[in-house]
């Protein structure tokens, strides 16, 4: 049953969230409508685009303009909205399912191509809506879990950062890091299911898991050091593992170029007088 | 007449000289990938066009880009053209491989043109044909230019049929500029070479000569590719995403050159799922957007077209149709996926199905593409065809004054407070865009309510359905593109769609000649089917015959299942384009 109820922002509806007691969803919404406002970003500007699942509820609960996508696709989705428009916020959201398993291959490349997007994956190792089949990132699966930093930095992304739902004004800040980023920046955050995974969840813990912080000692340039931490053994890290600028993908960048009709006529015509045959 | 049009066995099929009567000079050049066949195929099509001819062609290659069959057939005259033509009259072998496919056509009095480097090989040529040796290799490598033997049957084509070298250069020139001046210069070395061999060792025994040009109205020569392409720029595109696939990705060639001139961009995707979603988060932005693919690649973008329908985003998906399930023929021709377009994705999905029939339709029907997917807000599919890909065209130059644009109908910030997807009487909403104050929603793939909230109440479902199907209702009013030829009455009355119509037209044409009733329809918009204009069409002909190139009758099955018209069905399906030849010399038309 819907009961959770998040704190009211410029940027979140007002009444119940469609979260299960417990949820880690719930947290992460509130964190993102805060770390929304705080980085000054209107609702009018920015645009949430997420794939389907618990997660991607966040969507209904929002006042910005949002796209509710389809399963894996909230990347392109999101890139396509911010190349037509790079003046938008553009913040992708989903699940750990789309991700790291439907949409991974669009994980991959998006990290490739270094869009000015922020993406949090809300992970819980889990297919919540489905009753909690285990997802890419389930250490307790049938198969080897996949270590969702270390794919996030082997392919590219230029922000990498892991949180916790239970720890919000850390995750706020980070996702508030990622917002400023120039170039795609993630966010994992752990966010457990409570109805399908209490007790066996993020670190086989009954209670508040436990995570290592990773402190901001280390040289946030070093990929060969964020691997390290990310593939660590023992409890899972928070903070922020990695960091670069990279040239961003041109598409994304500067505003849409308009012309007026004239021009665009003009133009036009030119197009065509490439392809004018002209009798000899 | 009319009984034996349909099963008659005294069908004239001795006509097949009247595919000779007309004025027109078929040139089929053959080779394996890497001979230059399409380079010398292009040049001479231009050539032609700069002589003031019409211009027809029809290209074909293999899938591999070194060796495999490769074919570019091209047809001029001094008057209006509808198919590359069923017959040839000039074969040019680059390659002796690619010879043996294409000898069965040569009749009596045709010209086989050869590299006679080949000589070696024991050819058997048709009793008739009258054959051209010459040692094209040989003088590729003396004019300094070893694989420019295409540009030495130029030469030759112009000497011997009266080609213009002056334009043949012409194109040339303009095609090697940017390879330097020492690659200009070997070729027209080549080209000249090629000539000068006509002069001093040929003596012309054949019958066939270029016709003579005339200046024409404002006319531009285009690939159905690129005519997609600029139509899509005349509406407004400015957004296109893909992924590569052949037949496909000369059009985005086309489009990364032209589409940043108006401020447009142009997205590689990492596959056809991507590319869709690419654009379809484009048109939820505000700017008009398309994505391009073939068979395998539409595939993958069923469900995000589902999507498109159910959140009302405008977008153009256009399938450049190959032939085959599954990887099937990348590179050859058929019409195999209307049923993928029509009842493609699960649910009840309203979208639109548009097919151009020629060049000229790529150019106004890509337009009206645009001007329903954004007047309708949902996915409208473009099937164009791997014939209409690669075929050039001299076709009159659009006028741009003439083309009508259509754009969304826009939220407005006094519609205060905004719902997205309200109800309306035509079924259309006003659609805001991101950064418009007010204009806030979710874009949803779920079923909604007006507000774009989620909803699964009884009755929400059937009224929203009906509410994205409104949208069509007044479709066939509103717009319906479909051309009529022949007599007012007839026995029969073809029906064709995309590029078939071509071969129809040519032979309706026929028919005509031989004093057969039989007339013709072109729809461009297949889906929602125009049931009006194929029932007033049905009652003016005896018997409706759809001519169709895939295995099911897909156009008939779908004209069956939505009228009281039971069509006989033409169906061929050999990964080569329909020929007027197919139609006009069938036994019977119903069989």
């Amino acid at each position: 049953m819907p009961t959770a109820v998040h704190a009211r922002t410029t940027f979140s509806r007002d009444g119940d969230a469609p979260w299960c007691r417990g949820c880690g969803h719930a947290d992460v919404f509130d964190v993102l409508c805060r770390a929304l406002v705080a980085s000054g970003i209107r609702p009018t500007d920015a645009v949430v685009v997420t794939g389907v699942g618990c997660s991607s509820l966040i969507t209904f609960q929002l006042r910005s303009y949002a796209m509710h996508g389809v399963h894996g696709r909230a990347l392109p989705l999101a890139l396509g909205v911010k190349a037509a428009n790079p003046d938008l916020h553009v913040v992708v959201a989903g699940g750990d399912g789309d991700a790291f398993s439907i949409g991974a291959n669009h994980l991959i490349h998006t990290a490739r191509k270094n869009p000015r997007l922020t993406y949090l994956i809300m992970d819980n190792q889990s297919y919540g809506m489905t009753m909690g089949q285990p997802s890419p990132t389930n250490v307790h699966g049938e198969h080897h879990a996949l270590n969702a930093l270390g794919v996030l930095l082997a392919a590219g992304a230029t922000f990498v950062a892991q949180a916790a739902s239970w720890r919000p004004d850390e995750a706020e800040a980070l996702i508030g890091q990622a917002l400023g980023h120039p170039g795609f920046s993630v966010v994992n955050l752990l966010s457990p299911c409570p109805t399908f995974h209490h007790g066996e969840g993020i670190d086989g813990a009954i209670g508040i898991p436990l995570v290592r912080e990773i402190g901001s000692e280390h040289d946030l340039g070093d990929r060969l050091h964020a691997l390290s931490v990310a593939f660590a053994e023992g409890v899972p890290c928070v903070g922020l593992l990695y960091r670069v600028e990279r040239p961003m993908y041109a598409l994304t960048e500067g505003s849409a170029l308009v012309h007026e009709q004239w021009e665009e006529t003009a133009i036009l015509e030119a197009l065509l007088d490439e392809h004018r045959v002209v009798w000899t | 007449m009319p009984e034996d049009l349909l099963s008659s066995t005294a069908w004239p099929l001795g006509s097949r000289q009247l595919n000779q009567l007309d004025d027109s000079l078929i040139v089929r050049l053959m080779g394996v990938g890497g001979d230059g066949v399409m380079t010398a195929g292009r040049v001479l099509t231009e050539a032609a066009a700069l002589s003031g001819l019409e211009v027809l062609s029809e290209a074909t290659c293999s899938a591999e880009v070194r060796g495999g069959e490769t074919m570019y057939q091209l047809r001029v005259s001094p008057s209006t053209l509808v198919t590359a033509g069923d017959r040839v009259d000039i074969v040019v072998l680059l390659d002796h491989e690619a010879d043996l496919a294409h000898r069965e056509d040569l009749l009596t009095g045709d010209v086989l043109l050869y590299d006679s480097v080949h000589d070696a090989v024991p050819r058997a040529h048709p009793p008739g044909v009258v054959s051209y040796p010459v040692p094209m290799t040989q003088l590729a490598e003396a004019a300094g230019a070893a694989i420019a033997k295409n540009v030495v049957a130029l030469g030759v084509l112009a000497e011997l049929f009266g080609f213009s070298l002056t334009n043949i250069e012409t194109s040339l020139r303009k095609r090697l500029a940017a390879k330097g001046g020492h690659v200009v210069a070997s070729n027209l070395a080549a080209l000249a070479g090629g000539a000068r061999y006509v002069k001093e060792h040929l003596v012309k025994r054949d019958s066939f000569l270029v016709p003579v040009g005339s200046a024409r109205d404002e006319t531009v020569l285009l690939t159905g590719n690129e005519a997609i392409g600029l139509g899509a720029l005349m509406a407004g595109c400015r957004f296109y995403a893909h992924y590569p696939i052949t037949p496909a990705t000369s059009v985005a060639d086309w489009l990364a050159t032209h589409l940043p001139l108006l401020g447009g961009k142009i997205c590689a995707a990492e596959d056809g799922m991507a590319s869709l979603g690419l654009a379809i988060g484009a048109s939820y932005a505000g700017a008009k957007a398309m994505t391009g693919t073939s068979g395998p690649g539409f595939d993958l973008m069923q469900e995000l077209i589902g999507y498109a329908s159910m959140a009302e985003v405008p977008v153009v998906i256009l399938d450049v149709q190959r032939a085959g399930p599954s990887t099937g023929l990348p590179t050859k021709y058929e019409q195999a996926d209307l049923f993928s377009a029509v009842y493609g994705a699960h649910g009840d999905v309203p979208k639109i199905v548009l097919a151009p029939g020629d060049v000229h339709d790529c150019v106004h029907v890509t337009v009206e593409a645009f001007n329903l997917a954004e007047r309708y807000q949902l996915p409208v599919i473009l099937l164009s065809d791997a014939s209409l890909a690669l075929r050039e065209h001299t076709i009159p130059r659009p006028d741009l004054a003439a083309i009508k644009v259509v754009d969304r109908v826009p939220f407005q910030p006094d519609q205060a407070p905004y719902s997205r997807y309200r109800f309306t009487d035509s079924g259309v909403s006003p659609m805001s865009a991101p950064g418009q104050p007010g204009g806030e929603y979710v874009a949803t793939g779920l079923e909604h309510t007006g507000s774009a909230f989620p909803s699964d109440a009884p009755g929400t479902h059937q009224a929203m359905t009906d509410k994205r199907f409104q949208k069509l209702a007044r479709l066939e009013d509103e717009c319906s593109p479909v051309e009529r030829e022949g007599p007012p009455s007839a026995a029969v009355g073809l029906v064709s769609w995309g590029s078939t119509q071509g071969a129809v037209r040519e032979a309706v044409r026929r028919f005509d000649a031989i004093g057969m009733p039989v007339a013709a329809l072109y729809p461009k918009v297949l889906w929602p089917l125009p049931v009006k204009a194929l029932t007033a069409f049905a009652r003016s002909v005896g018997q409706v015959v759809v001519v169709e190139a895939n295995r099911q009758g897909q156009f008939a099955d779908v004209i069956a299942a939505s009228t009281s018209i039971r069509p006989k069905r033409v169906t061929l399906y050999r990964g080569v384009p329909l020929t007027a030849w197919d139609i006009f010399g069938r036994e019977s038309l119903t069989h």
